[in-house]
């Protein structure tokens, strides 16, 4: 009652939404917990796949998920921010780079699956790269880039105009004005844009299971042209199986999962805090 | 395949990266060399406790393994991508002749016995037996059986809900061709994956379904689907062991095999695997869901990889 004295009745509806956000959040962790005790053990973050759940673990998964992480975004975050600066500031006003653009928006709503297609054809078949971690990362790149482009480019048309006029009014030059002005201007969008493709391309199975990734490896990959396996493929392939044991496994895999990408998102928001009290 | 991390990988372009990476393949076969197994859905399970116990015997050996069905298992096999593929069926001529074009020589190793399993739901004891003529009527091209009255006129007018093995899979090829003369020849209108724990899942979830796949497919969850028996016509016969065993589940009953390059058994890593998948089938195929060779069938093995390590033709 006290809530709907101080917020009103639209302020208490958007509370308990958020209220109900949290409770879901929660109930998914304890969820996963509960379904995880049973079989998850202290071996179980560096352990390989079993056929017997007690023995089995989540290593060379957990492994091919971060060399992904790893290799997606060291691919996806200079090409998309690049296209996002060359899009905003160096590409002339036409009708083509207007083309471009919503091509880029379009292929950002593409189902992630046509991406499993194109990286099997393209990266796995065409390059030769076959099943690997790689080709996996080079398809979730893909996944990723149109996203980051979006992101990053409604981030740059954000900062002033004044800050630009200014700057090159102080004798700047363009990529002066890029480099220190505009760049850390939008590096706190872009850094959450990046942050929500990544950690979307980090819980893909479909794609990967396209490319054709190991069902059952028995090292934690070591290089990039090593067998694909990954958090989500080891869950589908946990899910499917009928025996009790293995859902458990995968309850447990999911949380390694969500620990992942938490921390990809505490890495992000440390970064975003260092950036913005850079400026203050 | 060998991969020694490279400091100066990450400067060269990616073309050169894909050739630095791939370009070797096979390797010297040290330590960290790399198995991979691709093929059958019937015998991934087979294929990953060998995989399980050869790690555990050999810990600097790495092994990965995938089912895409024994057609796309040979495929990448011919192709010269894997060095050992896993198969529910002997090798077509068309495959064969992909084989001999890009100049893949092979031994072709018998490592278990399995049936195709007719499963239905638990809850579904009003048919416990089909004859083959039945099964035809229910999976030709174009079938108009929907439900099972269609079938049989003293079943109920349910709909059969069917689920059975993607066209990629060896399993499909086998039945196919058994129970319908011609390899292919199935109608499409159902469930179709190469993925037997799905295949299960579908049947166990649906009283009025039916499907069939590979024993081992059946093994892990034999409490919560019904085998149906096979009626040849000399009286109904189900998969048992024993049927397996003496060849009566016929013609449902295949031997499954190991395709193994010649050139890839010339390395210690896929020699030892491959001799080892021999040894371990003999020990676990009855205990994980298959039906063991006869012990002559297993040194024939063992002696058949011992020639093509030696190079004998």
């Amino acid at each position: 009652m006290g809530l709907l004295r101080r917020h009103g009745p639209i302020g208490t509806a958007c509370a308990l939404a958020a209220g109900a956000v949290l409770v879901a959040f929660l109930l998914l962790i304890i969820v996963l917990l509960a379904e995880a005790r049973p079989v998850v053990d202290a071996g179980f973050l560096v352990d390989a796949p079993s056929r017997f759940a007690a023995r089995a673990g989540v290593g060379p998964a957990l492994a091919g998920t971060l060399w992904i992480a790893f290799l997606t975004a060291a691919v996806a975050f200079p090409t998309g921010l690049g296209t996002a600066i060359f899009l905003e500031e160096y590409a002339p006003r036409t009708r083509l780079t207007g083309a471009i653009e919503s091509a880029i928006a379009n292929l950002a709503g593409v189902p992630s699956v046509v991406y499993g297609v194109v990286g099997l054809a393209l990266f796995a078949r065409g390059l030769g790269l076959g099943a690997s971690i790689v080709a996996g990362s080079l398809t979730l790149a893909a996944l990723a880039l149109p996203t980051v482009i979006v992101v990053s480019a409604s981030a740059i048309r954000a900062v002033p105009k004044g800050l630009r006029v200014a700057a090159h009014g102080l004798g700047a030059t363009k990529w002066q004005v890029i480099r220190h002005q505009i760049l850390p201007a939008a590096a706190p969008g872009v850094l959450t844009g990046c942050c929500l493709a990544f950690t979307r391309a980090m819980g893909e199975a479909a794609p990967l299971l396209v490319i054709g990734a190991a069902a059952f490896v028995t090292f934690a990959p070591g290089a990039p042209g090593d067998p694909l396996t990954s958090l989500p493929t080891q869950i589908f392939a946990w899910t499917a199986r009928s025996q009790e044991d293995f859902s458990a496994l995968a309850a447990g895999a999911c949380v390694a999962l969500l620990v992942v990408l938490l921390a990809m998102n505490l890495v992000a928001l440390a970064v975003r805090h260092r950036l913005r009290g850079g400026k203050r | 395949m060998t991969i020694r991390p490279n400091a100066g990988m990450k400067r060269l372009g990616l073309a050169a990266l894909a050739f630095g990476l791939f370009g070797c393949p096979g390797g010297a076969g040290g330590p960290g060399a790399l198995v991979v197994v691709d093929g059958s859905s019937s015998l991934y399970a087979l294929s990953e406790a060998v995989a399980e116990e050869f790690t555990d015997e050999f810990p600097q050996y790495r092994v990965a393994v995938r089912f895409s069905g024994s057609g796309g298992g040979l495929r990448r096999f011919c192709d010269g991508e894997i060095d050992i593929a896993a198969a529910s069926r002997t090798m077509t001529s068309a495959e064969a002749a992909r084989c001999r074009e890009t100049g893949r020589d092979y031994v072709a190793i018998p490592v278990a016995r399995d049936g195709i399993v007719i499963v239905t739901h638990p809850a579904n004891t009003a048919v416990s037996c089909l004859s083959l003529a039945e099964l035809r009527q229910l999976w030709r091209p174009g079938s108009e059986v929907t439900t099972w009255r269609d079938l049989r006129p003293a079943l109920p007018a349910e709909r059969i809900r069917l689920f059975g093995p993607g066209t990629a899979s060896g399993t499909y090829d086998y039945f196919t061709t058994v129970v319908m003369g011609r390899p292919g020849a199935s109608r499409a209108d159902h469930y179709q994956t190469e993925d037997d724990h799905l295949i299960a899942r579908g049947v166990a979830g649906n009283r009025w379904a039916l499907g069939y796949f590979g024993s081992a497919g059946y093994a892990p969850s034999r409490d919560r689907l019904r085998v149906l028996a096979i009626d040849t016509g000399f009286g109904c016969v189900g998969p048992t062991p024993t049927a397996l065993g003496d060849g009566s589940y016929s013609p449902l009953t295949r031997d499954l095999y190991i395709y193994v390059g010649r050139k890839s058994v010339l390395q210690d890593h896929v020699y030892n695997f491959a001799l080892h998948y021999v040894s371990a089938s003999e020990r676990l195929a009855s205990e994980i869901g298959y039906a063991s060779l006869p012990a002559a069938e297993y040194a024939r093995s063992r002696m058949l990889l011992a020639g093509a390590r030696r190079g004998y033709p």
